[in-house]
């Protein structure tokens, strides 16, 4: 009796919650349109030119200086690091940590950096190359230099996306003075790093952009994937200034330097 | 809905399916419920000017500079010829008859009809059915997108350039091979880039563009290829000449509302209608009204051509076009694979029917007897 009693407590308390996170969730959806234009503009200004230097993109967990492709020598050997995830632990399902090994053995052909393919979210900010932000009135865009990818993070209201993409889709607020930008609808096919890490199309990643002094955003991904990991994980790391005077963002259009691998079996061979 | 049928998200989904059609049209209402759209640029005005008599007054961002953001599509100039036919002369815009003929022929390639779809020869990869172009909403009354010279044609080719352009055109998936690897394509083809000012020529969909500034810089992103151009307008120098790039480096200022980008540094590599990497750019963006802002630009490469010519595009604002799409077309380049199997199939068969005949004419002789 008692318990029964508990039990119906507990399952309206339930219904309760239920309700209110979804009024909550309602409120915040229609909250970026609800106040109309300049949600891009805030007093917070993250303009510029910006680069993480780690080795999250070698690898988001801590590691030992390892070697690359044997034919290259020492060029393309990983540099060691300490790690960007929160714990260090990336929590796979079993199945998904048998995938993210077998994509270690076979990196160096599977990486979709190694074909140029477009980067992914959060890899785009953490790639060895620099990226800008330009805060518009209602759009804030990021363009990154590795393989001329772009993201249009929209601060007013828009319909959802449509389509999976390999950048997501991205809609941002501002909370204080981080900008948090919700990123969804991504396919299976980009990595994390090249070490393998992965996700599936039900990634789901919300970035925080927080000035940390006037040359440095502190950068925090939280990733979230049911159909891969076990549970949300978080990594984190500072994004520097590129403070040269004549900073600009340089062209890697990559494309033409994957060509070999992707069609160098279908050239025409030299004739005997 | 015959709207949203032509608009390019439209026509994008038609090609992704009746499954994105239906999540779209569902955006859609939200849009429409939610959010007054900025413009609407149907109704059954054929006109390429507009006939508001409201004055257009500036908007500014509130840094104090003209402001230019937003979403552009060149859709509507889809139907409009680079270069004007001779019969026009100099006459830049058509008859309303003219008009109504270009409107008949878009309306008839905007329809799924069967027997408007070009057939696919044997010798060609294919091309999509003429209802997946983006015909416009507005049908152009302009004869030719160049303005200068007065005749609305590319001035003369020098000598070089008429070979280079030649030589340009020769190595493409429309042209007859041979492909013997990914530099027999043209750079649309690998996917590399669509270029400036390649990029400003409306072509068949894809054709939006996204302006959003910021104090100091203009950025400008393009569905096609996902190029984003980010503009210094701080007066700073070019980058030296030694760093040449595929869409060349841009410097922007103000004159007035209008904004002047210039773009030089193009690499070697580039192609646009057999430039060389003398090209010098400049382009002057012109915002007209609230939905639309004009873009002109000169083109001048003495190595190439035998004076400057100038070109204008109109990008105009749909409400349909609220994003642009994700263009990741190297990341699908099925067709490269497949045109590059494709001559080594066509290469493995020549030489099998070769054997073949050199076995059969060995064989002849003995067979007499």
């Amino acid at each position: 009796m008692r318990s029964s009693v508990t039990h119906l407590v507990l399952k309206s308390t339930g219904v309760v919650i239920a309700l209110v996170s979804l009024i909550v969730i309602l409120q915040a959806r229609a909250e970026p349109g609800a106040t109309g234009q300049g949600q891009a503009e805030s007093k917070t200004n993250l303009n510029g030119i910006w680069q993480a230097i780690n080795t999250a993109n070698w690898d988001l967990q801590e590691h030992a200086a390892r070697p690359g492709p044997p034919q290259l020598g020492a060029l393309l050997a990983a540099p060691a690091g300490l790690g960007v995830v929160e714990g260090n632990e990336i929590p796979y399902q079993p199945a998904a940590a048998d995938k993210k090994k077998q994509n270690f053995e076979k990196r160096w052909s599977l990486d979709p950096e190694a074909k140029c393919y477009l980067p992914g979210v959060p890899r785009a900010t953490y790639m060895p190359f620099p990226f800008q932000i330009i805060q518009g009135t209602d759009k804030i865009m990021i363009a990154y230099e590795y393989a001329a990818a772009v993201r249009v993070v929209h601060m007013d209201k828009v319909p959802k996306s449509p389509v999976e993409t390999w950048m997501g889709h991205s809609v941002g607020r501002w909370e204080g003075n981080t900008l948090v930008v919700d990123v969804t609808s991504f396919n299976d096919q980009s990595w994390f790093d090249r070490s393998g890490n992965f996700h599936s199309d039900a990634l789901h990643v919300v970035e925080r952009y927080t000035p940390a002094g006037p040359n440095v955003i502190q950068y925090e991904a939280t990733i979230e994937d049911p159909k891969v990991f076990t549970r949300p994980w978080k990594i984190s790391m500072p994004l520097y200034r590129r403070l040269e005077k004549n900073a600009q963002l340089l062209e890697f259009r990559c494309v033409e330097f994957s060509e070999e691998l992707l069609y160098g079996h279908l050239r025409k061979k030299p004739s005997r | 809905m015959v709207t949203f049928a032509r608009s390019p998200a439209g026509k994008l989904f038609a090609r992704l399916g009746v499954f994105a059609a239906i999540i779209v049209s569902g955006s859609v209402a939200v849009l429409l419920a939610g959010q007054a759209p900025a413009a609407s640029t149907n109704g059954g005005s054929t006109s390429g000017g507009s006939a508001t008599a409201d004055p257009w007054v500036a908007k500014r961002t509130s840094w104090g500079d003209p402001d230019l953001q937003g979403i552009w599509t060149t859709d509507d100039e889809f139907n409009v010829p680079v270069e004007r036919p001779r019969e026009f002369g100099t006459r830049a815009m058509l008859t309303e008859e003219e008009v109504a003929q270009r409107a008949r022929e878009a309306e008839r390639r905007a329809r799924d009809d069967k027997a408007d779809r070009r057939a696919l020869r044997e010798d060609q990869t294919g091309d999509g059915p003429e209802h997946w172009y983006e015909q416009g909403k507005v049908i152009s009354r302009r004869t030719s997108l160049i303005v200068d010279p007065p005749d609305g044609r590319i001035p003369p080719f020098t000598p070089e350039g008429q070979k280079r352009a030649k030589a340009q055109r020769e190595k493409s998936s429309l042209a007859n091979g041979p492909w013997n690897g990914p530099e027999d394509l043209d750079l649309r083809d690998r996917c590399i880039t669509r270029g400036v000012p390649n990029t400003w020529f409306p072509s068949a969909y894809n054709n939006g563009f996204q302006i959003v500034q910021s104090p100091g810089y203009v950025a400008i992103f393009y569905e096609r290829l996902h190029e984003a151009r980010v503009i210094p307008m701080d007066g700073r120098p070019h980058v030296s000449s030694g760093v040449r790039q595929w869409i060349g480096d841009s410097r922007g200022r103000w004159e007035g509302d209008t904004l002047v980008v210039e773009a030089k540094n193009f690499s070697e590599k580039s192609q646009f209608r057999g430039a060389t990497e003398n090209l010098r750019l400049v382009e002057r963006y012109t915002r007209v009204d609230a939905d639309t802002v004009k873009v002109e630009f000169t083109v001048d490469d003495p190595t190439t051509w035998t004076r400057p010519w100038t070109a204008m595009v109109t990008g105009k604002k749909d409400p349909f076009y609220w994003q642009i799409f994700e263009y990741a077309c190297h990341e699908g380049n099925y067709g490269m694979f497949n045109i590059l199997s494709g001559a080594r199939a066509q290469e493995r068969a020549a030489e099998q029917a070769a054997r073949k005949a050199a076995q059969k004419a060995t064989q002849k002789p003995t067979e007499k007897k």
